[in-house]
């Protein structure tokens, strides 16, 4: 079944076929090693194709200590042929980082809204711990990083939490690491949209029912993790992308829905007012900034899950990884965002930064562009500022989708008195420039790279040619160059 | 009866650093060496396994998240319930706060 895919496993399966996916048959510890083997194929793949030197993704088929069916998996969304195979796309590869941005734009105006179906249809249901008989410790949970503060069962998920005051219900990814055989606790940052609706019981003293459905659909997944903007429902949006409802099914000791077709699904409350140590954990940002800290726990009423389940993870840490899809989407979304404020530009957030630079290519500079765009994007996509802390304006002319480009623009356009712009802001606990306090405080300056030509250059007198085979030789010249070139016998 | 090995870290034992080189009885959390599972407990620590003959092995790692090459000692006291596995109020970083 080609796209929109309801089951990771149909893809997994097709991704196999075609040579992105190997399964492997050894016997693989879920402590460390897993993680180790996971993290290697992305720092060898580098969000690459598997034919143009990516690595595949992984299935882990006997994992030590566990039943024969138990399973893990890892890299399903870390290369570009996989995330192009998600989304259905037949167009120029090479453009795909560009094209696919506007497939969230169109998702975001056309949503659809999620199907629910009937539990002895959903496959997430097909097994199911309850009460006592809760027990993280079925699963492979993986130690991925050596050091991480846990064993973090949830990470290649979303959470499914309500806003106790409408019917915005965000699914978003969060890390979570077992506690105890039926507790978990993890980062809840204040910015993201689960910790706005945290706050909001925490200030009621109410209990937060929570869903956590690991391994689900990979748009889900990807969409988990992007500024979808508040009060809109990811669940709606991935319809969009799908162009198709996507099949959900009520949980079992709350009213959440969840993806029907997920590998795993946690569901419990989060309480008020409690903490246990959570972290540290190597982060995408590629290092372990977040020191550990008392964060909220997760009780878990209940675990329903499949046959033979496949345990999801994502070793995120020195990019490119898994980070590749998040890029192409939320870029998508600031193109969005701009747009609406009517400023036209390019959008790419830099995979290769960590995911944490944003590049914006400006058709049109007004005086402060860069400032205006920073705010913009900070302001309209609250989850941005947690997330991305450098923010690169340039001219139209540059290609923000190669990374050679994006550090030639800043070693030569960015003027060191006026193109540097420092700005206090709130950060997340994963800020690796921050200091301690203030990754604890959350709040660290960002700083805005103003590389656009100043307006009050003459274009033709004060700014500088840029000197490439493109720009600074006659056309007439350089088809005749192009003509001869096997000629010349290069 | 089979000894289990335990881990902890410099976080955790923040602050408990004289009660530690007394031999003092401290409430603290480890957690099991293979599993990972976490457990609360009072337990005598020593940096010394010489020192704690009967205690049971406790791996250190480092802020940075090292394991230090050498383990320390520890003797479990007692094993508090599961409904203590829950730290309430502030992190040993107010101090930074």
């Amino acid at each position: 079944m080609p796209f929109p895919y309801d089951d990771n496993r149909v893809f997994m399966e097709e991704c196999e076929k075609e040579g992105m996916l190997v399964t492997v048959k050894k016997e693989v510890d879920w402590n460390l090693e897993a993680g180790a083997i996971a993290r290697r194929l992305a720092e060898q793949g580098l969000g690459r194709a598997v034919g143009a030197g990516g690595t595949p993704a992984v299935i882990f088929d006997k994992i030590k200590g566990f039943p024969k069916g138990f399973r893990m998996a890892s890299q399903l969304n870390s290369g570009i042929d996989r995330i192009v195979k998600l989304f259905g796309y037949k167009g120029d590869p090479n453009k795909a980082k560009s094209d696919l941005q506007q497939v969230i734009r169109y998702a975001l105006r056309n949503p659809v809204k999620p199907i629910r179906i009937d539990p002895k249809d959903a496959p997430c249901k097909q097994n199911k711990m309850v009460g006592d008989e809760v027990n993280l410790y079925k699963f492979p949970a993986p130690m991925i990083h050596d050091g991480d503060g846990g064993r973090y069962i949830v990470g290649w998920a979303v959470t499914a939490t309500k806003d106790p005051d409408s019917n915005w219900v965000n699914w978003g990814t969060y890390r979570a690491m077992i506690i105890n055989k039926n507790t978990m606790s993890g980062l809840i940052i204040p910015g993201q949209h689960i910790g706005k609706i945290y706050r909001k019981y925490e200030e009621r003293n109410e209990p937060m029912p929570f869903a956590a459905a690991i391994c689900p659909d990979g748009i889900t997944f990807l969409i988990g993790a992007c500024p979808v903007p508040d009060f809109v429902n990811e669940a709606d949006v991935i319809g969009g992308l799908r162009k198709k409802a996507l099949p959900v099914v009520k949980c079992e000791t709350n009213d959440l829905e969840v993806p029907a077709f997920a590998e795993i699904v946690i569901e419990g409350v989060v309480p008020p007012r409690l903490r246990a140590w959570e972290g540290p954990f190597g982060e995408y940002t590629g290092y372990r900034a977040s020191p550990r800290d008392p964060r909220p726990i997760y009780q878990v009423k209940a675990i329903t899950y499949r046959n033979d389940p496949i345990l999801a993870f994502s070793p995120v840490g020195v990019p490119v990884d898994e980070n590749l899809g998040n890029a192409i989407l939320s870029s998508g979304m600031a193109v969005d965002t701009l747009e609406r404020l009517g400023i036209q530009a390019r959008v790419w957030k830099v995979p290769e930064a960590g995911s944490c630079m944003v590049v914006v290519a400006v058709k049109r500079p007004t005086p402060n562009i860069a400032t205006m765009i920073k705010n913009a994007l900070t302001s309209e996509m609250g989850q941005f500022a947690v997330y991305n802390f450098k923010f690169l304006i340039v001219n139209d002319d540059v290609d923000i989708f190669d990374a050679n480009k994006i550090l030639w623009v800043i070693g030569t356009r960015v003027h060191p008195r006026r193109g540097i712009i420092i700005s206090d802001e709130i950060c997340g606990p994963l800020t690796p420039y921050a200091s301690l306090e203030e990754r604890l405080k959350m709040n660290a300056p960002h700083v805005t790279f103003d590389a656009t030509w100043p307006l009050d250059w003459h274009p033709s007198i004060a700014v500088p040619p840029v000197s490439s085979f493109e720009t600074i030789f006659p056309k007439d010249l350089q088809d005749k160059v192009l003509s001869n070139w096997k000629e010349y016998g290069l | 009866m089979s000894t289990r090995e335990w881990e902890t870290m410099d976080e955790v034992l923040y602050g408990y650093e004289r009660k530690i080189d007394a031999n003092e009885v401290i409430e603290t959390y480890i957690v099991d060496h293979e599993t990972y599972e976490r457990m609360d407990v009072k337990a005598i620590i020593s940096r010394d396994p010489a020192k704690l003959p009967d205690g049971e092995k406790l791996w250190v790692r480092d802020f940075k998240g090292r394991l230090r090459p050498e383990p320390w000692s520890i003797k479990i006291v007692e094993v508090l319930t599961p409904s203590s596995s829950v730290d309430i109020g502030d992190s040993i970083w107010s101090e930074v706060k």
